[in-house]
């Protein structure tokens, strides 16, 4: 059977339902009564182990099985959701992320030991089951058919899992009938597999076969006997199935019997259970689409799940599209022909929308990324010995999906951080009046062009003095520096490379585990990371970032023959000086605007772009007022071009490390222009 | 490889100028040829390299392979083209004064450079790293280049 088209499919449910299953529980185990809790959690345990029932996972079927269990006697009030099994299930949780990941990276999912989950699950169900009156289903291991009382099981055979008795009840109610099929290959069969592949394969044609003993996987490798025990449901009697088989060749002997299962004695679970998707054959269409119709009943609304290549290069054609349409603007204006200029007019509403609807498909909220920290924080809570209560604040927020898979690694680094150094433990924080419990907030909005995503906490803070001494020690700065430096200046070098070595991890302050790497990814991605903190209130790390990363406005200006583009978000003005204008402190170049003394680059000098014709003395000097954070700062251009939407490539790997160029843009007459990076510019 | 088929010894190679020496790239690194183009200069690069082009909508690195092996500069003419080629994943444009033709050399015919160079110092000379042999069709001499350390990104190009 061939599982792999079904593979990402699989995956990504089986994300979402771990996502499920880690927040359920944590509501859980706030509130150890939470009906809805412990039902979504059912519903995902139970969701799982069909799916990977059907795609061959034993392990991931048999731990959730187990879980299902326990969850159950939970959801039954005959077993309370202490800490102590709340643990455990936070265990089981792991070892199915575990697993998943590695069906995902091709290992062996089984690489995994489970052994001692299910044995702790089973000492949980069989302890408390027994107290609680045999009403309780006995735990057992995979094969679940020990769950449904012996004389109620059908009179073949064949073991059933409680997946399987919930499809056979629902193909009833469509008519069909589940026939138990027993075959044995001659003696003389040389390719078994072969033959069983074309008997399965007959069946497909008259019903359904949604099990098979040994499974689909062992009989195409031949891992069998000469007998091999199906499951069919299907609308036909025994007798045409049986001759359906025997029109193939080296076929010994078929049996077929009627399988009926007394719903009575059906585990108690199924009725509130939704009926299990895509239990054993994917390939059915009927079980694919149940399995769709239940993911609806969960998300609401439809939806199509398109893999992120296909938008990036969607949204690359976009971005030559947008190019075109530049170049096409041009051409109407040079040459003035009104048609064309009306044309793309309406060119450039389309375009302009589709761009958009590109953009918002691409919009990802970031609780995605936010959702998995609860998590982490408990857990970290408890490895701490901290207390410590996590609001989450905007979790709709959009970013674009690029920048959300990037950023969940920087935020944890930066919750942990707060967790670690900065929260202090209970007994202190009494100690300074503060409440036993610290908070520790994960904020997420929208602020113009940006989001920003902060990380909050109310615990000791950073000493700057501290910082001072420690990059004084580690020669990143002079100890002059170190004097001359505001507090605020002080902190913020903790994001330099090389304060974070294991050192400081130990030390006192411990700020910068790390933090440079933070830095670096989350400049990678265009944006900001400034911190705020103040002694024993506590910390905000403020990230900034930017909507998108491929298309953005920009400034466009002249320096010599070069054109460059300056991103249109960190710009606060234009302004036109004259050279007396330019005012000098400590031969630091500045200029005052309104009252604000603003240092000056040239722009020229700082790209140390060789002049191509001797500068004339130009009366008039154009300068971009930049500013990153509450920093400003004027850039000096030769011209100002004008203001228009850049798509940005990278000018790879081989001119990769040109720190002030942030990339580059092909401009509609086919020129290109550089990127400036604004931050590394100013610095 | 298909022309190890037709004869296992057999190496195709693009053939051009640069000077009045004639050099040779393998042509399985070779993506296509082009007319000069406007190529935009790109601050803090080393001056070997030219800057960026356009080529449909991709930005491409541009190196002066003269300046990269260090040949005198000259001025470009009509006969200037520029050389797409690819290894890995870089893709780079390389500035030669003029393309002749693709050769197909005998490998019987190539001399490795080591050989040639008569002094120890010679054959790790600056110039020398970027040879790998020398063909040899019928006494015209094409100098093989070395691809992948003339795209090096080593040391000189920080």
């Amino acid at each position: 059977m061939d599982t792999n088209q079904y593979m990402e499919m699989f995956l990504e449910e089986s994300r979402d339902h771990l996502q499920s299953l880690n927040e359920h529980l944590l509501d859980l185990e706030k509130d150890p009564t939470d009906s809805d809790a412990i039902n979504e959690i059912f519903r995902s345990a139970h969701t799982l182990k069909g799916m990977s029932a059907t795609m061959g996972y034993t392990t991931i079927a048999e731990l959730t099985h187990d879980m299902e269990n326990v969850l159950d006697l939970i959801r039954n009030d005959k077993l309370t959701a202490d800490e102590d099994i709340v643990d455990v299930l936070f265990k089981c949780i792991d070892a199915l992320q575990q697993m998943v990941d590695n069906v995902s990276n091709g290992d062996p999912e089984d690489a995994v030991d489970v052994k001692a989950l299910v044995d702790k699950l089973n000492a949980i169900a069989s302890g408390n089951a027994n107290a609680a009156k045999p009403a309780a289903p006995v735990p057992s291991q995979n094969k679940a058919a020990a769950a449904v009382p012996k004389e109620n099981v059908p009179k073949t055979d064949i073991d059933l899992t409680d997946i399987d008795m919930d499809l056979i009840e629902n193909a009833k109610k469509s008519g069909l009938r589940a026939l138990h099929v027993k075959i044995e290959l001659a003696d003389t069969c040389v390719l078994k597999a072969v033959r069983a592949y074309m008997v399965m394969s007959a069946l497909d044609e008259i019903g359904e076969v949604i099990k098979s003993i040994p499974a689909a996987e062992d009989l195409e490798q031949e891992k069998f006997d000469y007998t091999f025990d199906l499951v069919l449901l299907t609308g036909e009697e025994e007798t045409k199935v049986e001759s359906v088989i025997e029109r193939i060749s080296e076929i010994k002997n078929v049996t077929v019997t009627l399988i009926q299962i007394n719903n009575s004695a059906k585990k108690e679970t199924s009725k509130n259970a939704p009926a299990p998707i895509a239990a054993s054959k994917p390939k059915a269409p009927v079980k694919k689409k149940q399995a769709i119709q239940h993911h609806d009943n969960l998300k609401s609304g439809q939806s199509v799940r398109v893999g992120i290549e296909k938008l990036d290069s969607l949204m690359n054609l976009v971005g030559e599209l947008v190019i075109n349409k530049t170049r096409l603007e041009q051409i109407g204006n040079t040459h003035r022909i009104a048609e064309l200029v009306e044309t793309v007019e309406q060119m450039d509403r389309v375009t302009g929308d589709l761009q958009s609807i590109v953009m918002k498909v691409r919009m990802v909220p970031v609780g995605q990324v936010f959702n998995r920290f609860p998590r982490v924080v408990r857990d970290l809570a408890k490895e701490l010995n901290k207390e410590v209560n996590l609001t989450i604040e905007g979790e709709d927020t959009e970013l674009d999906r690029t920048v959300i898979d990037e950023i969940g690694d920087p935020l944890v680094h930066l919750i942990r951080n707060s967790m670690d150094h900065g929260i202090e433990h209970p007994d202190d924080r009494e100690a300074k009046g503060k409440s036993r419990v610290g908070q520790v907030g994960l904020i997420a909005r929208h602020e113009g062009n940006n989001v920003i995503i902060m990380v909050t906490d109310d615990g000791a803070g950073i000493d700057a003095s501290v910082i001072r001494n420690k990059a004084v020690e580690k020669n990143i700065i002079t100890q002059e520096d170190a004097d001359n430096m505001t507090d605020a200046e002080a902190v913020r070098l903790i994001f330099l490379p090389g304060f974070s070595t294991s050192e400081v991890i130990t030390d006192v302050s411990g700020r910068g585990v790390g933090m440079d790497v933070v830095r670096t990814t989350i400049e990678a991605l265009g944006g900001v990371i400034d911190v705020e903190t103040k002694k024993n209130e506590g910390s905000i790390f403020k990230i900034k970032l930017p909507l998108t990363l491929a298309i953005i406005q920009a400034l466009l200006v002249n320096v010599q023959e070069e054109i460059y583009a300056i991103p249109l978000a960190a710009i606060d003005s234009t302004i036109n000086i004259t050279p007396e204008d330019i005012k000098t402190i400590q031969n630091k170049e500045t200029i005052v605007i309104r009252g604000e003394i603003i240092p000056i680059v040239r722009l020229d000098k700082a790209l140390n772009v060789k002049h191509i014709d001797e500068n004339k003395e130009t009366e008039e000097i154009y300068v971009v007022v930049v500013h990153i954070g509450d920093k400003k700062c004027g850039i000096m251009v030769d011209k100002l071009i004008g203001q228009q939407e850049i798509v940005i490539k990278t000018l790879g790997k081989l001119l990769s490390g040109i720190k002030v160029i942030s990339g580059a843009t092909v401009l509609g007459n086919g020129q290109i222009a550089l990127i400036l990076d604004v931050a590394i510019l100013m610095q | 490889m298909d022309q190890q088929e037709v004869s296992s010894s057999e190496v195709q190679i693009v053939a051009f100028k640069l000077k009045r020496e004639e050099y040779g790239i393998s042509i399985l690194n070779v993506e296509e040829i082009k007319r000069l183009t406007d190529i935009t200069r790109v601050p803090f690069t080393p001056e070997f390299i030219k800057g960026v082009m356009n080529l449909r909508g991709s930005v491409l690195p541009v190196i002066d392979l003269k300046k990269r092996i260090g040949l005198p500069d000259a001025e470009y003419s009509d006969a200037t083209r520029i050389i797409v080629v690819k290894l890995e994943d870089i893709t780079v444009g390389m500035i030669v004064d003029a393309v002749t033709e693709v050769l197909a050399i005998d490998s019987a015919n190539i001399t490795n450079s080591k050989q040639i160079t008569s002094t120890e110092s010679e054959a790790h000379s600056e110039s020398n790293k970027f040879i790998t042999g020398i063909g040899n069709l019928n006494n015209r001499l094409v100098i093989l280049l070395n691809l992948p350390e003339i795209l090096g990104l080593n040391s000189e190009n920080k």
